[in-house]
């Protein structure tokens, strides 16, 4: 059991570690920020905490050190310096490294962590002399004594008391002016406000209400307890009353939080609350709870204190159950862990009984037993929402990825004396597990090309009359059925003629040949095609744009370039959101079937005797005025046999290029599991994997690139 | 004593008709002081009521401190409109969905 914990504990200290890489970039850039600096706090003060708890004593050690020097940055003893934020990323790497190899170290790996932990401590030694940047932070809360007695201002909060993401429960203290009628003020708008920030309790305090015959009826003297559970940070709060604060008596207090009810799921009792909020002394609690009576009735009958005040701590008591409660229910419904091995086999699961559906659909089909087809139009409508549900299980957001991408711009543009930074958008989109994962690869090559290649030095920069620092743009948006990965940067662009030079001499183009620039890009795609002068340190590690685009092509996707000579390149990768199971489009040729891509195909067409006679020259047709080029399904994959009279074209499209391909018969959609294919039919060209029909016929799915390639080798060639 | 019930004593019946608000609460006061001057049990109707502020609830307060003091029968009755209920729960003195007036002498029972 204790080893399921020390996983589960790894899993999330790996989250934790590289949001915190990501924290520390964003720092990087803005030295200023405090909110990621309290990020970074707070993950290596909760990875010290766990691993303790874990057992994983080497690194709750060295995160507490570590937490020392992140506790000076928080409160603005040390300044953020590019060695100081190099120094905790080295310490996040070797926590990494420390929970990789379970704390056994290599002399070389102890070594390290000495001088990573020496480099903290010389960096501490400076908080009191010169790095000394400004005081630290007030207290995040103003208490209740700030209510008692002259107007109280309360301090803005240092972000790292406010988690953004958890509900916090406040304690208001309001008391408006006493002149707040007279003068315009509202203080019913303020309530309102409030009650819209969250879960809230208010409760009047009328003890300075005088009677009637007493009362200056155009003066205020109700003050005000509120009680609200919260995800905005007090000084969201705080902005409420921005209009009135100066001349109101205004406390908030923090009392309690998710974490802290994540400890004890226990309301505080009466007497707790009425000593917190200094209504009552603790010798006063003492001695009532000796009563045998209810402590509030004790309290109220020996006028320790009011009947209001006794009413209020009991409404207190109500609200923060009710917050507790729903905290508890939150964490037990929000989500769980799964490993992803059994995320696969419920696919695969998923996958099996896709087929044996369509097996039943289609011997229901035949048996024509009206009872039995309608089961079978029940289970396929059922088993098309599980694969649906399956399937999204599998998505992830492509942010992930993003975050360990930022790390590499960082290091490989110290590395170059490059000054480098990397935006990111679409991070929210999502795609299937398995395509993230080998992501991986190219991008890291595009970002490597993109430092090394594009982007010029700073002083190259400033001389073109750009800013020194050099941007890297990686976005991801959804397009269809597909979703689009761009890297672009702002760097030299490609220059087209020494790739026409290059082209020309490996006799890939003639010299006159003039080609667009989006073919001349493709050019990069040949392996080998990068001059030696292009390979360095950096880039030219063994994975080249051949490479690239044999993976995203592998991936189901296609990659395409567009540049501007000095002023940036755009690298496009076009990805399907999934790589399990897609909708299909069915087909027949000869005795063989074949798969689509849905997502490819845009319309079908007859091939008739009379318009093939139109036609002689079978590369290319006229479809509505204009020539599309034309390959057989027979021709690619040298199925013999007698062609039916009727041959249906379907045409099929990748990115702006459409073809036609004929095949003898439509079936229609299909949902396809796909299956890899084995070693032996790899390289078969022109498919990309195999399903099972509902008979148990092998179907193979066609690798809509490769057909293009086949396109472009055969048909389209000059 | 401020309580809801059954009134057997002739009542003063104070009907409150639209805005009530910081505007006109002295004079609102001053009826509510002719009210009490009356030692008779008071009922407050509120159904003709279009609009309050804070100044109107901290009234209703030192009202029924004055009726404890002076033990005089105080009675909230009428039917709420939604705005004037809902000054009313915002500041916590009835649940938001309650609209008859009635409710409102439990907060004053409670915590006065």
């Amino acid at each position: 059991m204790m080893d399921q914990f020390r996983e589960s504990f790894k899993e999330e200290a790996y989250e934790m570690l590289d949001q915190m890489e990501d924290s520390l970039m964003e720092i990087e850039k803005n030295p200023e920020n405090d909110e990621q600096i309290s990020n970074v706090f707070r993950a290596m003060h909760t990875i010290k905490g766990s691993s303790g708890m874990f057992g994983f004593d080497r690194i709750s050690s060295f995160s507490h050190q570590v937490e020392n020097t992140l506790d000076l940055l928080r409160s603005r003893q040390i300044s953020v310096t590019d060695e100081l934020v190099r120094l905790i990323l080295d310490a996040k790497d070797y926590i990494h490294e420390l929970l990789d190899c379970d704390e056994v170290l290599s002399d070389k790996q102890e070594k390290l962590g000495t001088e990573i932990l020496a480099g903290f401590n010389t960096v501490e030694n400076f908080k009191d002399s010169e790095h000394i940047v400004g005081t630290s932070q007030p207290p995040a809360v103003e208490g209740p004594a700030a209510g008692e007695g002259q107007p109280a201002a309360v301090p803005r909060e240092d972000p790292a008391e406010g988690d953004m993401t958890e509900s916090v429960t406040y304690r208001i203290h309001f008391k408006p002016n006493d002149d707040i009628y007279l003068t315009g003020g509202k203080p019913y708008l303020i309530l309102k406000e409030l009650s819209g920030l969250g879960d809230y309790t208010c409760i009047p305090e009328p003890d300075n209400v005088p009677a009637l015959s007493k009362l200056n009826a155009e003066k205020c003297f109700l003050a005000y307890e509120i009680l609200l559970t919260t995800k905005e940070s007090i000084n969201i709060i705080r902005d409420v009353f921005i209009f009135v604060e100066k001349h109101s008596e205004l406390a908030i207090t923090k009392i309690e939080s998710q974490s802290d009810a994540m400890g004890s799921f226990t309301s505080k009792r009466l007497g707790e609350i009425l000593v917190e909020k200094g209504l009552l002394s603790g010798n006063d609690l003492e001695n009532a709870l000796h009563e045998q009576k209810r402590v509030g009735e004790v309290l109220v009958e020996s006028k320790k204190v009011s009947k209001s005040a006794v009413q209020g701590a009991l409404r207190e008591q109500q609200h923060l159950k009710m917050a507790m409660d729903k905290k508890a229910f939150a964490m037990s419904t929000a989500t769980i862990r799964v490993a992803s091995g059994k995320l696969d086999n419920l696919v695969d699961l998923v996958g099996e009984l896709v087929t044996y559906q369509a097996r039943l659909s289609q011997t229901a089909g035949e048996t024509k037993h009206a009872e039995l087809v309608q089961i079978a139009e029940h289970v396929e409508r059922l088993t098309s929402e599980l694969r649906d549900n399956a399937m999204s299980m599998r998505m992830l957001p492509v942010g992930m990825t993003f975050n360990r991408y930022r790390r590499l711009v960082h290091d490989l543009s110290a590395d170059m004396n490059k000054k480098n930074e990397m935006i990111t958008s679409g991070g929210e989109t999502e795609l299937d597990k398995t395509v993230i994962e080998r992501l991986n690869e190219p991008l890291v090559h595009l970002i490597r090309n993109s430092i090394d290649h594009g982007i010029e030095s700073p002083q190259a920069r400033k001389t073109a009359g750009k800013p020194e620092t050099g941007t890297i743009l990686l976005s991801a948006r959804h397009s269809g059925a597909f979703v689009l990965l761009e890297i672009s940067d702002d760097g030299a662009g490609l220059d087209n003629s020494a790739i026409k030079e290059k082209a020309v001499s490996r006799g890939l183009m003639t010299p006159d040949q003039e080609l667009p620039d989006k073919e001349l890009y493709q050019f990069l795609f040949h392996p080998g095609f990068s001059t030696a002068a292009e390979v360095t340190s950096i880039s030219g590690r063994g994975v080249g744009m051949d490479v690239v685009k044999k993976q995203i092509e592998g991936l189901g996707g296609s990659v395409f370039i567009e540049s501007t000579y000095g002023q940036g390149t755009k690298i496009t990768m076009k990805l399907p959101l999934t790589l399990a199971i897609i909708d299909g489009f069915l087909v027949r040729c000869g005795q063989e079937f074949y798969v689509f891509p849905m997502a490819n195909v845009v319309e079908c067409m007859e091939l008739t005797p009379e318009k093939r006679k139109e036609h002689p020259d079978r590369g290319f047709m006229n479809v509505r005025n204009a020539a599309m080029p034309i390959i057989g399904l027979r021709d690619v994959f040298g199925i013999e046999g007698q062609k039916p009279d009727i041959e249906q074209i379907v045409i099929l499209q990748i990115d702006e290029m459409k073809t036609g391909v004929l095949v003898d018969s439509i079936i229609g959609d299909f949902q396809t599991v796909i299956k890899p294919l084995g070693k032996l039919y790899k390289k078969i060209r022109g498919v990309s994997g195999a399903t099972i029909l509902g008979d148990g016929t092998i179907a193979l799915i066609v690798d809509m690139n490769g057909i293009f390639n086949i396109l472009k080798n055969e048909v389209m060639k000059p | 004593m401020a309580k809801q019930g059954p009134v057997k004593k002739p009542s003063s019946v104070v009907t409150l008709t639209g805005t009530r608000t910081i505007e006109n609460i002295i004079e609102l006061k001053n009826k509510l002081d002719t009210a009490v001057s009356k030692k008779r049990p008071i009922i407050l109707d509120f159904s003709g009521l279009e609009k309050i502020d804070m100044s109107f609830i901290q009234l209703l307060m030192s009202l029924w401190k004055e009726c404890q003091t002076k033990n005089i029968q105080l009675t909230m009755t009428g039917m709420m409109r939604p705005s004037v209920q809902e000054r009313f729960a915002v500041t916590g003195l009835c649940e938001p969905d309650k609209a008859d007036a009635s409710i409102l002498t439990g907060w004053f029972e409670e915590f006065l």
